[in-house]
């Protein structure tokens, strides 16, 4: 995949001038990747191993996928409670549909969410490290390392641009997703009805950027603002990863821009 | 019309046509129709005014205007004449047989062909006549019209360089008609497209949609370097070269989009450095410089007091759509 990815540069440096400025963006971010259509367009150190932040949560959303049922209950063990970061403040003993706390993870980042779906499915955290680690070996996520389910800074925790596309690709296979992703807002309850959540949507482009789908942010002191946006305009699709953004936000909506510019134009 | 039919109606038409040779002439009424196996519709006949040389309305190898048509056993029996041709178009070759019939104010005959035009195989045959209107002309009056036609046509110096890009085939097809004005041509392109924003866009919109046997990339048949162009246009990039540009021009777009930013900002009259710094990055000054879309701590290993983070986040892009209309 590595290699194709290069191939898919060095083809596009033939065949399109955009692409003859194979890293336009340098200062955006320490590692970024954007697609279109599914190819490799711009790029920046995407196999440098970086922290992802809570980007991590799109290998716990996708086992989740993959072996949940999205009506299946998930009952909170304390270990989730006790979840720092983002969070929604999940009680002990709190029962959700497996897909509200998807949405939970997924949207606000919350790790507690998180937490709850990585001892649901695998029974454990660190039984749960193991399966993220891998699906990652099985998807060719050669330069990513879990060490924790929700994306904690943790020495052996990293990830890489290039890894984090292809994961993005795994995910986008599931019909799901996009309508999850694409929410400003959600309201979730616990089964009982006893308490509601309000989940709000961090990334910024859902809703105002023409076209935003999703998919994830990040951010921890370590791997800074981080990003995975997938946007759809027309017949044309882009994917962006940006690990330890700059002014992440703009970056994106302006990179995004360009993309759907180049891909106007593009053979 | 697809081209392949434009060759041989070309081809039948000059002959038809009977036109053009030096010398003293007279004016004929010439109607031409055309027929081909397989054509959807049937071509209506076509009455063209022509200058015929006094005498030479029964000599096909007179009266045919078409240098590529080479006339051969042209015999003349009473008042037919018959005679073979061969037509030979940039290698494509035609073949057939004609014969006609002259009275004292009028002709008339039909003509074979077969072979290949625009790369495929066609036959056709072509009824014409001929009808003595009289008065006197000079026979290289059109050839003299049509010379100065391709003239100015063929003149670089009245078309932009967007313009001619586009005018490419008449350059630089093949027999194309305006082949010796190929260097000059290609020379405008080089020099104009590493500065022309319009001209760069055009060229590779031009190039990438290429269809039809034939016709050539501009940017290869000129020998432009693309990469070097690129690089030179793409300097260029500014508000209104903004739009053509970006697709091509990613890094000089994004400086340019940059640039915009900081102008909003700065005319946002800001009374601190750090107000500025702050709408820059995205940040509301108002607020003491808080993240419109504030997600820290997200996965950070510290308790957390955050309520609702993304809170923040939705305020902030809020005030980015204000700023910025996304």
């Amino acid at each position: 995949m590595r290699t194709g990815l290069f191939i898919g540069l060095w083809l596009l440096a033939l065949n399109a001038p955009a692409a003859s400025q194979p890293d336009p963006f340098p200062q955006v971010a320490d590692a970024y990747l954007v697609e279109i259509d599914g190819i490799a367009v711009w790029a920046r150190h995407t196999d440098r191993h970086l922290p992802p932040a809570s980007l991590t949560k799109l290998m716990t959303a996708l086992l989740a996928l993959e072996h949940g049922q999205p009506d299946e209950t998930v009952t909170v063990t304390p270990d989730a409670t006790h979840e720092t970061g983002s969070r929604l403040g999940l009680k002990t003993g709190e029962r959700f549909k497996l897909h509200d706390l998807l949405a939970a993870a997924m949207l606000p980042s919350a790790n507690d969410a998180c937490q709850a779906l990585a001892d649901h499915l695998a029974g454990s955290e660190t039984r749960f490290v193991a399966r993220m680690n891998h699906r990652a070996a099985e998807l060719g996520m050669h330069d990513t390392h879990f060490s924790n389910a929700c994306g904690h800074d943790e020495p052996e925790h990293h990830s890489s641009a290039h890894d984090l596309a292809l994961l993005a690709h795994a995910l986008l296979q599931h019909a799901e997703l996009l309508p999850l992703t694409s929410r400003k807002e959600l309201q979730i309850a616990t089964l009982d009805g006893a308490r509601r959540y309000t989940l709000a949507n961090k990334n910024a482009l859902i809703g105002r950027y023409n076209g935003a789908l999703g998919l994830k942010t990040g951010y921890t002191p370590n791997a800074g603002k981080c990003l995975v946006a997938y946007a759809k305009r027309g017949e044309h699709t882009v994917l962006l990863v940006l690990l330890h953004g700059q002014d992440r936000w703009w970056d994106a909506a302006d990179i995004l821009d360009l993309a759907f510019d180049h891909a106007r134009v593009a053979p | 019309m697809k081209r392949y039919f434009v060759v041989p109606v070309a081809v039948i038409s000059s002959l038809a046509s009977l036109t053009a040779f030096a010398a003293p002439g007279e004016y004929w009424e010439v109607t031409s129709k055309m027929e081909m196996p397989g054509m959807p519709f049937a071509m209506p006949p076509t009455t063209t005014k022509v200058c015929i040389q006094k005498g030479g309305e029964n000599n096909p190898e007179k009266t045919s205007g078409d240098k590529s048509c080479k006339m051969s056993d042209v015999k003349t029996v009473g008042n037919k004449t018959t005679w073979k041709m061969r037509c030979d178009r940039d290698g494509e070759v035609m073949t057939g047989s004609g014969e006609q019939s002259t009275s004292p104010n009028g002709y008339q005959g039909k003509m074979q062909m077969s072979g290949k035009s625009g790369g495929h195989d066609m036959s056709m045959s072509t009824a014409f006549s001929g009808k003595r209107i009289g008065g006197s002309c000079d026979t290289e009056e059109l050839a003299k019209k049509v010379n100065k036609q391709i003239a100015e046509t063929c003149d670089t110096a009245g078309h932009g360089a967007a313009e001619l890009i586009n005018m490419g085939d008449i350059y630089l097809m093949s027999g194309a008609m305006c082949a010796n004005k190929r260097e000059e041509y290609c020379s405008t392109i080089r020099k104009n497209v590493g500065s022309d924003a319009d001209a760069y866009a055009t060229l590779l919109e031009h190039d990438k949609n290429l269809v039809g046997g034939g016709r050539v990339g501009v940017a290869k048949a000129c020998g432009v370097n693309m990469a070097s162009t690129t690089k030179s246009v793409c300097k260029t990039l500014n508000d209104s070269s903004y739009d053509k540009l970006s697709p091509y021009c990613p890094a000089e777009a994004k400086s340019w989009r940059e640039a915009q930013r900081k102008k909003e900002c700065e005319g946002r009259s800001y009374t601190s450095q750090e107000d500025l710094k702050a709408c820059l990055s995205g940040k509301n000054p108002s607020h003491g410089g808080r993240s419109y879309t504030s997600d820290e701590s997200e996965s950070s290993s510290s308790k957390s007091g955050l309520s609702n983070p993304a809170g923040a986040a939705i305020e902030g892009a809020k005030k980015l759509k204000g700023m910025f209309g996304f």
